[in-house]
């Protein structure tokens, strides 16, 4: 992990590979107009792999969809800028962003077991992705899947590509999932919980396997879960989503050292951890109390206002901003933005 | 890590992939009854494909002299009115019946499922205004359309095709539509747009190929519908038109001899219901077989 930390060093901060500001999106549904996602903004430098972390239904994988446009757009309506490098990929034309996809920004997906389809084998559903952005030679495009099979470390790659997916195990897809994503070497790979379906075996191989690639590949890599051992291991950076808001930002050290928010002190109080004994300051696991307010009436005021344990007057009366708290770290908590 | 280089061009290794198709495959080979029905269609295309040797003689040259003979050595299913064998007529006939059925289908095809798949995979105004055309051909009762049009046409055997394939074409649209709108939504479809694949791709590559089932189930249903159908115009005396010979016509010709000559219209009746029972018993095995759901 440690050249992951160099690297880290080496992207430029003022000019970072892809950036958010002040996204926001909303679903047109029956009950009127929902907002996912309010008003995320962040970046990924080159190289890097920034953690995305929150509770379910807090908008992280919309943001990751949103980044491809991948969300249907009748019912969902996207806006805020997404620079990719010069681009604001919101506003690209449709065939524009399909050379986007894929070829400079992937996506591996929560569910291996479906990700794959069930008719189409292995090999010919990687070298389609290659096909339609680097060669035209399928026998080619062929090779490259193969060696992308190898490079996942699937044994057997040239026999494996012949096989429909309902004969590989869950790690198995995710791996081809995986060499599928990086068959075009993408610049940025988004991973929507790639290993929250397989048991922590398999997840630490994956895990590896993802880590290497990115080292060879120099691919960044947004990395969205609820997993923080997996964030700790991995990520450089890490930013801490609640109900559609960034509500804390910063380096993975620093934030798990000391976390600003009490969200993410929460969040980092309910892992057990294991080995430590009471005389050490074993405590009872913590738990968050309550549940994250729902989409169609988000209260005013802190939205975490009704979990907190260090709620005040001024939590109630407004919205906190998301406040700089010194170099690359950030919080939307009034304790600090007082 | 270096892996030895190969030259070969992609190729099945040595235990040939089982895809899903084969597994399929060995499923409706193991149904008799759907067996039984692909033998029937079987004899039916045989008999189509080598009805000028097969046949006893010219299926339109009247014979007056021995009209309306029961079924003899000379003329084992008899004559007709005008004293043509109906073993000829019958012979000759399913090169017709068949080429409607398979011309029906292709209309349907053709047209109902590319419809079809963009309805259900646009969604929105282009599905609205799709499925309500499509409401508007489902509001005729069926065999009262493919009729409406064939009076709007004239008869013949193009028009019975385009008559009865117009039919068809919203019962494509329907299924298929159905069926894309369980498959957009699959993982893969959004994998195979997150690397950059183009809708048209998308939807023949990934999911045209896993709505195909039904489109198969519905073809050899459709293709019996479709000769019933055009044998009920034929009766109807608004199908195909004599002297070429079709077997609704000759069963709606036979039906004034019914009491003193019943084989002219018997004959083309059974031909008729294997034909349709064969279509039929196949589709049910192949919905059988093609289902995921029914584990055999």
């Amino acid at each position: 992990m440690k050249n992951i930390a160099e690297n880290r060093e080496i992207s430029t901060p003022d000019r970072p590979l892809l950036s958010i500001r002040d996204l926001q999106v909303e679903f047109e549904t029956m009950e009127g107009r929902l907002r996912a996602v309010d008003g995320v903004g962040f970046h990924i430098n080159s190289g890097e792999t920034l953690g995305l972390v929150g509770e379910s239904g807090c908008g992280k994988s919309v943001t990751a969809m949103s980044i491809l446009r991948l969300l249907p757009s009748p019912p969902t309506r996207t806006s805020g800028r997404i620079d990719f490098g010069q681009t604001n990929i919101l506003e690209l034309s449709p065939s524009d962003l399909r050379k986007i996809r894929g070829k400079a920004i992937s996506m591996i997906f929560q569910e291996p077991m479906t990700s794959l389809n069930p008719i189409m084998t292995i090999g010919r559903q990687i070298s389609e992705g290659v096909m339609v952005h680097m060669m035209n030679n399928e026998k080619e495009a062929w090779e490259r899947a193969v060696e992308m099979l190898r490079r996942v470390q699937i044994p057997s790659p040239r026999e494996r590509a012949w096989e429909y997916p309902h004969k590989l195990s869950g790690g198995m897809r995710q791996r081809a999932m995986i060499a599928m994503a990086l068959a075009c070497r993408p610049e940025l790979l988004l991973a929507d919980e790639p290993t929250t379906a397989l048991d922590v075996t398999i997840q630490a191989q994956i895990m590896a396997v993802m880590a290497r690639l990115k080292d060879e590949f120099k691919t960044s890599i947004l990395l969205i879960t609820h997993d923080l051992g997996l964030i700790a291991e991995m990520a450089d950076r890490v930013v801490v989503m609640y109900a559609g808001q960034v509500v804390e930002e910063g380096g993975v050290k620093e934030v798990f050292k000391e976390p600003l928010h009490p969200y993410t002190a929460g969040l980092m109080g309910s892992v057990p951890v294991l080995g430590r004994k009471f005389s050490e300051g074993r405590k009872r696991l913590e738990e968050i109390p309550g549940v994250v307010p729902s989409l169609r009436d988000m209260p005013l005021g802190c939205r975490f206002r009704s979990r907190c344990t260090r709620v005040d007057h001024l939590c109630q009366e407004g919205a906190p901003r998301l406040c700089e708290m010194g170099s690359d770290r950030k919080v939307r908590c009034w304790q600090w933005s007082k | 890590m270096t892996e030895p280089t190969f030259t070969q061009t992609p190729q099945p290794s040595l235990t040939p992939p089982a895809g899903p198709w084969r597994r399929r495959w060995s499923a409706l080979k193991r149904n008799k009854a759907a067996m039984l029905g692909a033998i029937l269609i079987l004899v039916y295309v045989l008999t189509a494909a080598f009805a000028p040797l097969l046949s006893p003689g010219d299926p339109a040259a009247p014979d007056l002299m021995n009209s309306l003979e029961g079924p003899s050595a000379k003329h084992l299913l008899g004559t007709d009115q005008l004293g043509r064998s109906i073993l000829a007529r019958i012979i000759h006939g399913s090169q017709v019946s068949l080429l409607i059925a398979v011309g029906v289908i292709a209309v349907g095809l053709f047209i109902g499922v590319p419809v079809g798949l963009i309805s259900g995979y646009y969604g929105g105004a282009v599905d609205f205004i799709i499925q309500r055309i499509t409401d508007m051909f489902l509001a005729f009762p069926g065999f009262l359309l493919a009729l409406a049009l064939v009076a709007i046409l004239g008869v013949g055997v193009t028009n019975v095709v385009i008559s009865i394939g117009i039919y068809m074409i919203p019962l494509y649209i329907r299924l298929v539509r159905a069926q894309v709108l369980t498959v957009r939504g699959e993982i893969y479809v959004e994998a195979a747009k997150a690397v950059g694949t183009n809708d048209i791709k998308i939807l023949y590559k990934h999911i045209l190929p896993n709505v195909m089932v039904p489109i198969i189930v519905q073809t050899s249903l459709g293709m019996g519908m479709a000769i019933l159908f055009a044998a009920g115009l034929g009766f109807l005396g608004v199908g195909v038109q004599p002297p070429q010979p079709e077997w609704g016509t000759m069963l709606g010709a036979g039906r004034s001899y019914i009491f003193n000559a019943p084989h002219v219209a018997t004959f083309p009746g059974i031909a008729i219901f294997l034909v349709v029972l064969g279509f039929n018993l196949l589709g049910d095995g192949l919905r059988d077989a093609l289902d995921p759901r029914v584990k055999v």
